[in-house]
């Protein structure tokens, strides 16, 4: 049965994937800024990083508000330094904001991704509670109704014993003390990001902590041109003796503000906390009934020669090397079922194929294969086209190409060479395989280690024996089918002129070395006519 | 052509993102539809102990951590204060004010926004100790600390009735 949420998850899944293809298609697979939401959001830090320690150097705590108008009079430097600074925040809400929901909607906040979900939401909250705090380091109106909001939900604690708004009443100027304690929440809190950070990463063997330094560039440079040309405003001075009419709002960090201005404070409480709640317990409703659930990968120890090659290929840090207990030398591969994804991506790996998920280790898929092939019997102008369930081949379901059948796999980089080898030699006029884009795939590194298996040369590679003009490997976006349809028809016409040529080259071989029948080699004496 | 078009269009998406985050960078939102000016009653006063206040002697203090030897040691409710606002003579808020914390036992505190619309008043504000039935008569009530004044409250501005100082009488006066 789909619940709703399921039903939810699958539209804005499409919807997603159609982004993902309009972006695919303007900047390329490498390029392209929604499957790097992560990196991106990083990479924003790093700026922040560096603008905000030139703007502190300018900061007064005894006067914010000037010192930050002092600031912007630097038509040079402060102003768009100031405006970089702002607009890279908004941007790395942005990202983290994708990247939240990227990893949502595609299921990987449960099981052995669930600490990185959960950092995640801890990153995301310490990364508000920051832009909180800078907002309020300006003291414009924006920064004034933060802090007066602000109190006002901690006065509906059981708390303190006198109001904390009373600081914000007008009695007293206000205390440095309360700047003080701003900006040094403002400086200390980054290092909690650090902390988190590495917690959010910690399960991954490779993390790709930034983008590819072209986008990386490009971002810069984009937001720099955004902050020269349109300077971020600088609100007007926060008067507690002004009911300002307008504010000029942050949406990005300050959306709330308008919606709990009308709230009493106990019901914001309630809705925040709701909110959290439902977030914080996301590994727990959106991972799939017991039965749905992928199982562990598992070492067949009979099998394992000790390589390390899965060790090294697990993209998250799931499986370990130790010695052997069976009374052969050297070392065996375990699998940590806490934290394996259940990927398969070690099925590939493994040359011996003792390593994967159950059904999906190189021995079943060589079955598998078998029969697939006995139940088509792909002709020798006809393509097999290698689909990745998780990418383009989720959209394929029950498909039917013209000249190609399909084969769906769970991960492309499930897949064990020798099944494309076995498929060659069974005579297919090509094998296609259509992966997920590099920085796409579900599991990380499928795209990267099914390339270097089949063309250069990593464990479990493709031997040097199978013909690579009949093998052809493209990385393509879940909803780019007409992508993957241009693709296909070009591979199957040179499929069909390959079939051709052999069969030509058959006759011109039977014509040439046609040896007349009384001239025929004695073989076994090796005397030539 | 066809890679023409891709890079204007990448350009044209990218300007459309940087606009976007450019105006919701500072989208302006109504604050405050109504031109209403605020009266706001903000202040803060110690209460008179009214509980008994017995003389430790030297055994019950060196039974007490050292921080905590203070020998006159009151025990018992802080007293209640009423507080009223009168506008142009007519009463606007009536209130029953308590100590502040869990216990009743710390300083006791008003803060209160009164929305008004934009024009001249006479505020009259009263807080005095609230009798309590059992006490003595003649007993001394402190002082009660009131204003009344005439204040003219324009459109959208904030007027602050607290007390002058510390420990001063209430006054009226603009936010700082």
């Amino acid at each position: 049965m789909v619940t709703p949420v399921q039903t939810a998850f699958g539209m804005l899944g499409r919807g997603l994937s159609r982004l993902d293809h309009v972006f695919d298609r303007l900047y390329g697979s490498r390029y392209n800024p929604l499957y790097q939401s992560g990196p991106i959001a990083v990479a924003l830090f790093v700026v922040l990083l560096v603008t905000g320690i030139y703007l502190l150097l300018f900061y007064r705590i005894g006067a914010p508000y000037e010192s930050v108008a002092r600031i912007d009079d630097q038509v040079w430097t402060g102003r768009w330094i100031r405006s970089l600074h702002r607009y890279a925040s908004d941007a790395a809400v942005i990202a983290i904001a994708v990247h939240g929901v990227r990893m949502l909607v595609r299921g990987r906040s449960w099981g052995a991704r669930a600490l990185a979900w959960v950092s995640g939401l801890v990153l995301t909250g310490i990364f508000l509670l920051i832009g909180w705090t800078g907002f309020v380091m300006v003291w414009d109106v924006q920064g004034e109704a933060l802090a007066r909001e602000g109190a006002r939900f901690l006065d509906a604690l059981p708390i303190f014993s006198e109001p904390i708004s009373r600081t914000f009443a007008g009695e007293q100027p206000l205390p440095g003390a309360f700047f003080f304690l701003n900006y040094f929440l403002h400086i200390a809190l980054p290092l909690g990001i650090a902390l988190f950070l590495y917690l959010h990463v910690s399960r991954l063997a490779r993390p790709k902590l930034l983008p590819p330094r072209r986008l990386t560039w490009a971002l810069v440079a984009g937001l720099t041109a955004l902050a020269v040309l349109w300077p971020a405003d600088l609100a007007p001075r926060a008067d507690p003796g002004i009911i300002p009419e307008a504010i000029p709002l942050n949406w990005f960090y300050n959306f709330w503000l308008p919606i709990t201005w009308r709230m009493p404070a106990w019901a914001v409480w309630l809705m925040g906390g709701g909110f959290t709640a439902i977030a914080f317990l996301a590994p727990l409703w959106t991972r799939p009934p017991k039965r749905h659930r992928p199982e562990a990968s598992w070492v067949n120890e009979r099998h394992c020669v000790g390589c390390e090659q899965c060790f090294f290929d697990c993209p998250y840090e799931a499986i370990s090397m130790m010695p052997r207990t069976d009374g052969r030398d050297g070392l065996v591969a375990k699998v940590n079922p806490a934290l394996c994804v259940s990927c398969g991506i070690c099925s590939g790996s493994c040359a011996p194929m003792g390593v994967g998920p159950p059904d999906r280790r190189g021995r079943d898929q060589i079955d598998q294969v078998r029969s697939f092939l006995s139940e088509r019997s792909p002709a020798s102008d006809e393509i097999v086209l290698v689909v990745c369930g998780l990418g383009v081949g989720g959209r394929l379901n029950g498909e039917q190409f013209q000249g190609a059948w399909l084969y769906s796999l769970d991960c492309v980089g499930n897949l064990h060479t020798s099944v494309v080898e076995f498929m060659v030699r069974a005579g297919v006029g090509g094998v296609m395989i259509a992966s997920c884009p590099e920085r796409d795939c579900w599991n990380r590194e499928g795209p990267a280690w099914t390339e270097e298996r089949l063309f250069h040369g990593r464990e479990a590679e493709l031997k040097e024996r199978v013909d690579r003009e009949r093998v052809r490997y493209l990385n393509i976006g879940a909803a780019d089918r007409g992508g993957l349809l241009v693709q296909l028809r070009e591979f199957q016409d040179q499929a069909r002129e390959r079939a051709a040529a052999d069969r030509e080259e058959d006759i011109e071989i039977d014509t040439e070395c046609e040896i007349p029948p009384h001239e025929e080699p004695d073989l076994k004496r090796g005397i030539l006519p | 052509m066809m890679e023409l078009i891709r890079w204007v269009a990448g350009i044209a998406v990218l300007l459309a993102v940087a606009t976007i985050v450019g105006a919701l960078s500072q989208f302006p939102v109504a604050a405050e539809d109504s031109e209403d000016a605020i009266l706001r009653l903000s202040w803060r006063v110690r209460s008179q102990e009214v509980g008994e206040c017995p003389t430790r002697g030297r055994d019950d203090l060196d039974q007490l951590p050292v921080h905590m030897r203070n020998p006159d040691a009151c025990v018992g409710p802080l007293p209640a204060y009423d507080l009223q606002l009168r506008l142009n003579g007519e009463l606007h808020l009536e209130q029953v004010v308590e100590g502040g914390g869990a216990r009743g036992d710390r300083p006791l505190y008003v803060l209160e926004d009164i929305r008004l619309p934009p024009d001249t008043y006479r505020v009259e504000v009263t807080f005095e100790r609230r009798p309590d039935p059992g006490d003595d008569e003649g007993i001394d009530m402190g002082r009660a600390l009131s204003v009344d004044t005439e204040a003219s409250m324009g459109s959208r501005t904030v007027t602050l009735v607290t007390r002058a100082g510390d420990t001063g009488n209430l006054e009226l006066r603009r936010p700082r």
